[in-house]
């Protein structure tokens, strides 16, 4: 199975009226999109606004700790949102995401206090060893072929045995360096510190992806790779990379899941995170570019879903509900965007 | 070269076997073939080049040519003149290189298949592409026959047309796709695409106009040599008419253009040469005022009924 970097899509049928296809008129047709593109964000509002507004919610909801607490608790989970989209966006899932980020917490955490090597050195171990990992993913997926989702897995499921053999399953909590354990829970004019990451993280990849070459090469692949073959485009050559930078960030990530928890456990970066990563995605391609893949709309579905759990927890709800929670996003946001990308394609089911 | 087919030994018809009929092994097909012989037929035997999961699915059982018993009866039949063809040259979603690697190594045993003979001459110099970027660079453009394997359907009508030459709007910076769009607007002006904005997706467009757009991205590189493989199939009349008129112009303004069509009243309209083919063979060519239906289908057929020699598996 391959996801489509447009969502659900077909090519037309070859005898055509001279018409377009849709039965809608322009206008109409327009304020429908519009309707389709700012959903999301209006339920985030909405979400928002319920939960502030709310008696039994209202107080703890806006309190500035608990704000951010839900900003920065989410930072780990967006850095792998951004590491998914590359391969999404070419047609391809990543879904050692979650595991590469586990693995490489344990790298940085193993730098610091095993090897006393620098902050900035652990992180760079760490980012390197997340593209390594992401170039096996990338070369087996796009050079020999496999399916993306098959490699993977069972690349998470590696990872996953390393990393409890190395730990003897025991977490790493000294040694680890102050700085980075601070940077995870310090506050710049009320906004917590990782969260300035994530914005310059994820406006770095919204660049790359819609204002550059590279990210439109890309989305054709992930649209017709035949075609894209036809342009000129070295397909395996660009997606290998999209694996690497998925790797690269995927590391990253693992840097801050050791900021956050101030420790490395064996227990922490799974691929329940690769789910909720993907999840946002789905959701956030239902929203602002219907259809497409995209940064704000993936980030804006996140923090969606954060809000609406952190609200449901203050009021009194249990936390298998998050479990539940997550997975219906997941699977609605799957079946909203099949059949967003259908009606754009024009095929009635 | 004249019309009608000379074929070795002065046999008067070819015959093909299209043999995923032969389960490969030779003793099943070595009986069929000479029969065939015996009543004076020539015969095509396509081969897997070589074993792999994906170049031989294994559940085939057949033989390739990595088993040297079953090479040794090719190269015999091949000996004997029969064409060699090559089982699966393309393949959905396999890696460049094993389809390169499976090429090559038909190339080293029985010729290339691409180019069996001769060569291809661009401006009178003899050129080989290794990839399709190299051929793009030295000014060729191809249409595909289906729109499978040339539209993005789920992206946008400027993103179709500028897919060609998405590097010429980079700054450096960024891609100016204000720039982009002002192009694709006086693209749609000049191929009269209808379409609501270039912005519109291009799932919603007709067949027409997606072909169009098609056209129209590879004339933007005002190619030198362009190839187009049945450009106007499932294309409604009025779009049919467009697009010739737009290729006329590429030719007009220093473009060469081969078409490959089975549509022979449109190849009377828009051809100013036409060459028949039988068989990977050339066997008559037309210039005006010669260059009629009518006429072309007198050759087409006087080719003996045959049916191509050399058939490549598409599957």
């Amino acid at each position: 199975m391959t996801v489509s970097g447009t969502i659900g899509t077909e090519p037309g049928s070859p005898e055509e009226p001279e018409t377009t296809r849709s039965g809608v008129g322009p206008a109409e047709s327009r304020a429908l999109l519009n309707a389709e593109r700012f959903a999301l964000p209006g339920l985030l509002v909405a979400v928002f606004l319920f939960f502030a507004l709310w008696s039994k919610t209202g107080s703890q909801f806006r309190s500035l700790t608990d704000l951010q607490e839900v900003g920065s608790s989410q930072v780990y989970i967006g850095i792998l949102v951004l590491a998914s989209l590359f391969p999404l966006v070419c047609g391809e899932f990543d879904f050692s995401v979650g595991q590469v980020a586990g693995f490489t917490q344990i790298v940085t955490a193993t730098c610091m206090a095993r090897f006393h090597l620098p902050l900035l050195v652990a992180v760079l171990v760490a980012v390197a060893f997340g593209a390594l990992i992401g170039l096996n993913n990338g070369n087996v997926v796009a050079r020999i072929g496999v399916n993306s989702l098959i490699v993977t897995l069972g690349i998470s499921g590696v990872l996953l045995g390393v990393v409890n053999w190395y730990t003897a399953s025991q977490s790493i909590s000294e040694g680890i360096s102050s700085k980075l354990v601070s940077f995870g829970d310090s506050n710049f004019l009320g906004i917590p510190d990782v969260v300035y990451l994530l914005i310059g993280a994820a406006a770095v990849v919204y660049y790359v992806l819609e204002h550059t070459p590279y990210g439109r090469y890309l989305t054709s692949i992930g649209s017709n790779a035949r075609a894209a073959r036809l342009v000129g485009l070295r397909v395996e050559r660009l997606k290998l990379s999209a694996f690497v930078l998925s790797g690269a960030l995927a590391g990253l990530a693992g840097v801050l899941l050791v900021a956050k928890n101030g420790s490395a456990s064996p227990e922490a970066g799974s691929v329940l995170d690769t789910l909720t990563a993907l999840a946002a995605c789905y959701l956030g391609a239902t929203s602002i570019r219907p259809g497409r893949f995209n940064v704000l709309g993936a980030l804006l579905a996140l923090y969606f879903i954060a809000f609406s759990i952190s609200g449901l927890a203050l009021a009194g709800v249990q936390s298998w509900v998050n479990d539940v929670f997550y997975g219906s996003a997941l699977f609605l946001a799957v079946t909203v965007s099949t059949v967003i990308g259908r009606r754009r394609a024009g095929v009635t089911t | 070269m004249t019309a009608g087919i000379s074929w070795p030994g002065g046999k008067q018809f070819a015959f093909s076997v299209f043999d995923d009929t032969d389960l490969s092994a030779p003793g099943n097909f070595e009986a069929v073939y000479d029969l065939l012989a015996s009543l004076g037929m020539r015969t095509t035997k396509s081969v897997w080049p070589a074993t792999g999961s994906d170049l031989q699915p294994r559940s085939a059982h057949g033989s390739t040519c990595d088993d040297p018993e079953y090479l040794r009866t090719v190269l015999q039949l091949q000996q004997a003149g029969f064409e060699i063809g090559y089982h699966n040259s393309y393949f959905e979603g396999l890696p460049r290189d094993l389809i390169q690697e499976a090429l090559e190594r038909f190339n080293a045993l029985f010729g290339a298949y691409p180019i069996a003979h001769g060569t291809v001459r661009l401006d009178g110099r003899e050129v080989r592409f290794a990839t399709v970027d190299d051929a793009m660079s030295a000014g060729l453009a191809f249409v595909p026959e289906d729109r499978d394997s040339s539209a993005f359907i789920g992206m946008d009508l400027r993103e179709n047309l500028s897919a060609a030459n998405v590097s010429q709007y980079w700054n450096g910076l960024f891609l100016r796709q204000r720039q982009e769009a002002r192009d694709a607007r006086q693209t749609m002006a000049e191929f009269s695409l209808k379409a609501r904005s270039e912005h519109q997706s291009f799932a919603t467009l007709s067949g027409g106009n997606q072909q169009k757009a098609v056209v129209a991205r590879w004339l933007r590189r005002k190619p030198k040599v362009l190839l187009l493989d049945e450009p106007t199939q499932g294309v409604d009349i009025g779009a049919r008419g467009e697009i010739y008129r737009l290729v006329r112009r590429a030719v007009a303004a220093g473009s060469s253009v081969i078409v490959v069509t089975s549509d022979f009243e449109e190849l009377a309209r828009v051809a100013d040469r036409v060459l028949v083919l039988d068989g990977g063979r050339l066997t008559a060519e037309l210039r005006p005022p010669d260059i009629e239906p009518s006429r072309i289908t007198q050759l087409v057929l006087s080719g003996s009924g045959a049916r191509s020699p050399m058939e490549v598996n598409p599957s």
